[in-house]
């Protein structure tokens, strides 16, 4: 019994495993510099302290007092406590723990749907290439470990008939809390069943019809999956917030990075360009029937992954198992081969590779240090600013949860500031259109940004604005004589005017 | 149904048919489709005059013409420079010469009307399948927009459509005239640098039937011991008759140039940017891939290698370069329209040539109709360029001070003013190898734009008023506009450049490409 237990656990997938574990660590760059951090932790603090979530904005001045949904409260927790228990090292590790997660799941997935362990390996060592661009604390992530859970117990059900659907609805539950992806969940759940509806042959594809009872059993997941999202703090609200996003947030979409579409000079668009390549290949050259909803994943996987960077991840975790199933040729794993002494070797020496390299508290300190402006935020606490101060849309997070008390222009939720016409002016200020119009209409004093931008390669050369303090990450400019007298105080923006606390 | 359905090779002359005979032979099925999507062209053509290129270009062509050689040097720079387009400059400058701003219009118009009407029949012609070809060439339309202007590129692209053509009548029919590969090439390499393409295309379609085997749905065939010889030859024949030129070896290695040197260029010209899945034309390319992941797995068609090799060299291309889109379309038409096969075929008894001669006459009523004036294309590039304001320009002397302008706007002050010395234009190339285009990237990004102005000793700027640099300028005590409209703001500087630094004589030096 412990002989076979041990044979397991020294086994060759585990041995490949763990070198995945070693690869995505080593392909992680230490650091927690994500700017959404910041505000998350400081909504979970506010509902650790409170007992309730926030419903309004507090960090800015522009938007203080507007209705706010905290949509992804859930996720926030886990690295708030992270945060409140062992400091940045706590955030870093959670993160670590959640994509190493995600990606042994993608490894899992993709052995089961091929059979292929080897290839599965391969696959999943490439996918992480395409998950690069959500490396970091991010909220998203317990979204992929949902669409895992579902795909696995989807992959069960369709292998051998049966499988605990019953958790389907509670991941989706959990999910709606957590993040907004989980539509991106429901549109895969919808795939697989429809992909069932029919029977039939065409070319290399090959759709097998569910039994009634089969069928029966998803339509009910699925319905009880649809009101699970409803439980949730926010009602309706929260179950409208990503069409709301799709279909109204444009501005956010259109101009923030992670939603741009991939760019094929960088070295990620080639790793996208390879992957295109190898499902054309091998669809052409490999032996493997597809199955409708193979297919249907498939194309899904490209529309989103092409159109969002940060939906390269979604695209190798629905593409991996396919991938895998390409790579039949290679020889199939012998367990009688198995030499479990020297695996068990190689699973030591990862694992001590891994804690050695595991980087220390400054370490990770010191990559704040270098994206946010960590320095420039003790010369504010010693002298002060002037008035209502216009920051980077990156710091704002940071600001909050650093100094509560000073009221950001602008931070990464974009939601808020969308609706409430903050982010065009943002935008416009840092383009170049009527950027001082902007700054004199919000009554601005003093201006928080980083040296190489235009806003402040403008500012330095603006005889309205002077420098009164500058390192590597900061520059703090301040006006220079009183506001101009056509400058209007932006009340509008303060109304907390629109729908009612979510 | 196979092309040869349409043929009216009867060896009878069509005078000596009935009326009736005459009209089926003259107007089948396949001239309406073909005049509905030449109709479609010219359309979606209209208003793509304003190219910032075909200024320099006319400008180069009306020197070759006048000074009987071809400019070797920058009139302004006086740095070597290699005309590498010289061939494709001269049908537009005769254009202009002839009837203006139409001729050009009408020039670029025809030229893509060959191409697109080119895409329709090497589809057809390889798919045999009629109605598919006619959709996937209206399709392809959306992918050229890219290209839409009097742009010399466009040459190449049909060259590429000749080079296509020889080759899959060589490889279905085992002969076809080789010869045309080395005459074309030898045109190609003095029109445009896009030869490149053709001679990757050529080698990847010899390549191909290197091997002769089947895996799942791919399948190659291999070469006959006399083809292959024949390809050989067409191909070392074809690279003998690139150094024909007026550069030489030079010539030869300009794509190469562009493609490793010329970074700034690629990384920050938008034509070379990357699809960007956002916009319509992104919408069009994820259909494309769409449509060959399904084509791939759904169709009937059993792929070729040479499908794939040229499928996935259009893929890359056009992913990473949009100005490749073109290319894309017409690599990827043919097999596209193979997958279309379960439209219903021509059927020619059921044809009705009266229907089809009134959709042609009414293409031709239509087209002829909305010919665009001169008056209205002068309209349309004064939208685009500063036409107003260099008369200001002029009647104030600015003309003789050293200047900033908009990049897009150089090539036609080079033409409109030859004695305006500009600071940049869109050859680019030669703007790279000086170090002109960093300091203007540098500039319009507002890094560091005065020291940049100052250093090159900047009098006066010439930019679009809602440009970064148009508001910087605005908003700065050194520099003041003297003159606005809503295509172009002039600002000049207030009191005199500080004293002159070395760094800008460098650019006097003919240091490149002697």
């Amino acid at each position: 019994m412990l002989r076979g237990r041990i044979k397991t656990i020294f086994s060759f997938p585990v041995v490949l495993a763990s070198l995945l574990v070693w690869w995505l660590s080593g392909v992680v760059k230490p650091g927690i510099g994500d700017p959404d951090l910041w505000w998350h932790m400081e909504n979970a603090r506010f509902l650790f302290s409170h007992h309730h979530l926030p419903r309004f904005d507090a960090f800015s001045y522009t938007t203080l007092g507007h209705p706010w949904m905290d949509h992804e409260w859930l996720a926030e927790v886990p690295y708030y406590l992270a945060w409140h228990a062992f400091g940045p090292v706590g955030v870093y590790v959670t993160l670590i723990v959640i994509l190493e997660g995600i990606l042994l799941g993608v490894f899992y997935l993709a052995s089961k749907g091929s059979g292929n362990v080897k290839g599965a390996w391969l696959v999943s060592c490439f996918c992480v290439l395409l998950a690069a661009v959500s490396f970091g604390p991010r909220t998203l992530l317990f979204g992929y470990v949902y669409l895992l859970i579902i795909l696995l117990v989807l992959q069960q059900f369709r292998a051998k008939g049966q499988a605990p659907l019953w958790m389907i609805p509670i991941a989706f539950c959990l999910w709606i809390n957590s993040h907004g992806s989980w539509l991106i969940g429901m549109t895969v759940f919808g795939i697989i069943i429809a992909s069932g509806l029919v029977q039939g042959n065409w070319g290399r594809v090959e759709a097998v019809r569910w039994s009634p009872r089969q069928l029966r059993q998803l339509l009910v997941t699925l319905g009880a999956s649809v009101a699970a999202l409803f439980v949730n703090p926010f009602g309706y609200h929260l179950v409208f917030y990503p069409f709301d996003m799709a279909f109204k947030q444009k501005l956010t979409v259109n101009n923030i990075e992670e939603w741009a579409s991939v760019d094929f000079h960088d070295g990620r668009g080639k790793v996208v360009l390879i992957l295109l390549v190898a499902l054309l290949v091998g669809a052409l050259l490999s032996r493997h029937r597809w199955e409708l909803g193979q297919l249907g994943l498939a194309v899904l996987a490209v529309y989103s992954g092409l159109t969002y960077v940060r939906f390269l991840f979604l695209a190798a975790i629905l593409l991996a198992p396919l991938l895998a199933k390409f790579l039949d040729f290679l020889p199939p794993y012998r367990p009688e081969i198995d030499k479990h002494w020297l695996n068990a070797a190689i699973l030591a020496g990862m694992l001590l590779v891994i804690v050695a390299r595991f980087p220390s508290r400054a370490v990770l300190e010191n990559t704040v240090a270098e994206r946010f402006p960590v320095a420039a935020m003790a010369y504010i606490k010693t002298h002060g600013l002037p008035g209502r101060t216009f920051n980077h849309y990156m710091w704002g997070g940071y600001v909050a949860w650093k100094e509560p008390e000073l009221k950001t222009f602008i931070d990464s939720r974009s939601d808020i500031y969308e609706r409430s016409g903050v982010l065009a002016d943002y935008l416009d200020a840092i383009r170049m259109k009527d950027s001082l119009k902007i700054l004199d209409k919000y009554q601005i004093q003093s201006v928080l940004f980083p040296p190489k931008e235009a806003l402040s390669y403008l500012l330095e050369h603006n005889s309205n604005w002077k420098v009164v303090y500058n390192d590597n990450v900061t520059e703090i400019f301040e006006r220079v004589g009183p506001m101009p007298a056509e400058a209007s105080p932006v009340a509008a923006t303060h109304q907390t005017s629109g729908p009612k606390a979510y | 149904m196979g092309p040869r359905a349409i043929s009216t090779q009867s060896g009878v002359p069509i005078s000596t048919l009935p009326l009736r005979e005459q009209l089926r032979r003259l107007f089948p099925f396949h001239v309406a489709l073909a005049a509905i999507l030449a109709l479609g062209v010219y359309i979606a053509a209209s208003g793509g005059i304003a190219d910032p290129d075909i200024w320099w270009h006319l400008e180069n062509a009306r020197y070759l013409l006048t000074y009987h050689q071809l400019p070797r040097i920058d009139t302004y720079s006086y740095t070597a420079w290699i005309n590498h387009e010289w061939l494709a400059e001269v049908p537009y400058y005769l254009a202009w010469q002839a009837w203006g701003l139409p001729g050009v219009n009408a020039l670029f118009v025809l030229l893509l009307e060959a191409i697109l009407l080119g895409i329709f029949f090497l589809s057809y012609k390889s798919s045999g399948n009629l109605k598919g070809s006619w959709v996937v060439t209206c399709f392809c339309v959306f992918l050229t927009i890219v290209s839409f202007g009097p742009r010399t590129i466009l040459f190449g692209y049909i060259y590429l459509l000749i080079l296509l053509f020889t080759l899959w009548r060589f490889r279905s029919r085992g002969q076809a005239p080789l010869w045309i590969i080395p005459l074309l090439f030898c045109v190609w390499i003095n029109t445009h640098g896009s030869w490149l393409l053709g001679l990757i295309v050529f080698g990847l379609v010899v390549a191909s039937g290197m091997v002769g085997r089947t895996w799942q749905r791919l399948e190659a065939v291999r070469w006959s011991p006399r083809q292959l010889r024949q390809l050989l030859v067409t191909g070392a024949a074809s690279l003998a008759v690139l150094l024909v030129n007026p550069y030489g070896y030079r010539l030869v290695f300009y794509p190469f140039d562009l493609a490793f040197r010329q970074k700034l260029n690629t990384a920050y010209g938008e034509e070379w940017a990357s699809v960007n899945f956002h916009n319509a034309q992104g919408k069009v390319v994820l259909l494309v891939l769409v449509a060959l992941l399904l084509g791939s797995v759904l169709a009937r068609y059993q792929w070729k290698l040479e499908d794939l090799l040229l499928a996935l060299f259009a893929a890359y291309s056009a992913l990473s370069h949009i100005r490749f889109l073109v290319l894309a379309a017409v690599l990827l038409a043919p097999l596209l329209a193979k997958f279309l096969d379960f439209m219903p075929p021509y059927r020619p008894e059921i044809d009705k040539p009266l229907l089809n001669a009134g959709v042609v006459a009414l293409a031709a009523v239509l087209i002829v109709k909305w010919l665009p004036s001169q008056a209205s294309l002068e309209n349309e590039r004064d939208k685009a360029f500063p036409t107003q304001a260099l008369g200001f320009v002029m009647s104030h002397g600015l003309a003789g001070e050293r200047m900033f302008n908009y990049y897009g706007w150089g090539g036609y002050l080079a033409w409109a003013h030859p004695e305006v010395k500009t600071f940049i234009d869109s050859r680019t190339d030669i703007f790279e190898y000086t170090g002109v285009l960093k300091d203007y990237l540098d500039a319009t990004g507002l890094k560091d734009t005065l020291k940049v102005l100052d250093r090159r000793q900047v009098q006066w700027v010439l930019f679009p008023p809602r440009d970064p640099v148009s508001y910087f300028l605005a908003h700065t005590d050194n520099w003041r506009v003297v003159y606005n409209d809503s295509v172009a703001e002039v600002f000049e500087r207030a009191g005199t450049a500080p004293v002159t630094s070395s760094a800008n004589k460098k650019n006097h030096g003919a240091d490149t490409l002697k």
